[in-house]
């Protein structure tokens, strides 16, 4: 489980998105390492003024953007349910909450307003994961919108809470439409 | 011509808003059974006892070198803000080892079907520790979730969820022998106990040592 589609061949799963993210982590302690040849002759290689920063500033900003790629995936396997779930025309009661949104606003459904409410109230035992995401996507809209301010998140996010939501999610919850995006 | 279709429509219209409501409410007291009536400072609490616990846990297994001198372990308050807990302080660890410091800060209680997670935070990295069930050894939650088809099974799974203690999504406390462990880095799965070499092997991972 944890298919990602629509994406380049280095994020088609979680497994790939780890991957990805801890040997960019890795890569960079080595860039910046005292030992490394590239750590002096990188500074000859900007054409601009050089902006003081430190290798963990770099490493930092590296775990917000795996964690944005992380919530955006984790966002549209949720659309990609509601659609799936819409279209098929499913009996279960969550697919049938999920119909009556699209009959009453095709175009405009909302991620946490509309789709985690209806798991929070419809799926049997998912009001706790359900809340854990959505205190994730206060981080996920901070994140996609500018960090231009103090985001009141409740609890800390990075890349390791993330992955273990995402893998929490695509284990637990019967999320459908995944394998045939 | 236009009253007539108004009077034909509302009441219909109306009729479904009061029972989908009725339905929206006994929803939200179902709901209660997955979090909230939890008792949010006695977990607070808890939490911060274990934390306690982790603190003596990780001082005696350095306890040899505290009492050389040649690592020191100081603490400082620090403020979490927690959703349904509200604001609160707890002991951040810090730990001087030479040139090297190591700080293991408290990230919060009941988090992804765990009590609570501490950061180790060092200068080459970043590594997790978990408040677990004793038993659990994956860092998959141990929780089923199932979507009711109809009003029978929907029945059936409220009588599940009345009579089902497990879920440590929803677990507080009591009866659950809690023990910390050390989390794996994404993709891993599994959860080691917190044994003095596991902290060492932590402790050397992120200070590049």
């Amino acid at each position: 489980m944890g298919e990602i589609p629509g994406n380049s061949s280095l994020f088609t799963s979680l497994e790939g998105a780890a991957q990805y993210h801890y040997d960019a982590v890795e890569s960079l302690k080595r860039y910046f390492d005292p030992n490394s040849p590239y750590s002096l002759s990188r500074l000859d290689t900007y054409p601009g003024p050089r902006v003081a920063l430190r290798p963990a500033d770099y490493i930092e900003e590296t775990g917000l953007r795996s964690s944005l790629a992380m919530l955006t995936w984790l966002e549209a396997t949720f659309q990609l349910d509601y659609q799936y779930r819409c279209r098929k025309r499913l009996k279960d009661d969550l697919s049938r909450v999920f119909r009556a949104t699209y009959k009453r606003r095709p175009d405009s459904v909302s991620l946490e307003k509309d789709i985690f409410d209806a798991w929070s109230s419809y799926a049997s035992g998912a009001h706790q994961l359900i809340g854990e995401l959505r205190s994730a996507f206060k981080f996920r809209n901070w994140l996609a919108h500018g960090r231009y301010w103090t985001p009141k998140l409740g609890r800390t996010h990075d890349f390791g809470s993330l992955y273990l939501l995402a893998d929490a999610v695509f284990s637990t919850l019967p999320l459908r439409g995944i394998e045939e995006a | 011509m236009m009253s007539g279709a108004i009077e034909w429509h509302l009441p219909k219209r109306k009729t479904m808003e009061v029972k989908e409501f009725d339905e929206f409410v006994k929803r939200q007291h179902d709901g209660t059974v997955d979090g909230d009536h939890i008792d949010w400072s006695r977990e607070r609490d808890e939490w911060l006892a274990q934390l306690d616990s982790l603190y003596s846990q990780i001082e005696s297994l350095l306890s040899r070198y505290t009492s050389s001198g040649q690592i020191e372990i100081r603490y400082k308050l620090i403020d979490l803000n927690e959703e349904e807990i509200g604001s609160y302080q707890a002991r951040q660890m810090i730990l001087r080892i030479g040139r090297q410091e190591v700080d293991l800060v408290p990230a919060g209680t009941r988090l992804i079907g765990f009590k609570g997670r501490v950061e180790v935070i060092g200068s080459a990295g970043k590594a997790s520790l978990a408040l677990a069930n004793k038993d659990r050894h994956s860092t998959l939650p141990q929780v089923a979730i199932h979507i009711p088809v109809g009003p029978k099974t929907r029945q059936l799974m409220k009588i599940r969820n009345e009579h089902t203690s497990d879920s440590e999504l929803v677990a507080s406390s009591g009866k659950i022998e809690w023990a910390w462990k050390i989390l794996p880095r994404p993709p891993g799965r599994n959860l080691d106990e917190l044994t003095r070499e596991g902290l060492f092997q932590l402790l050397m991972e992120v200070t590049n040592g």
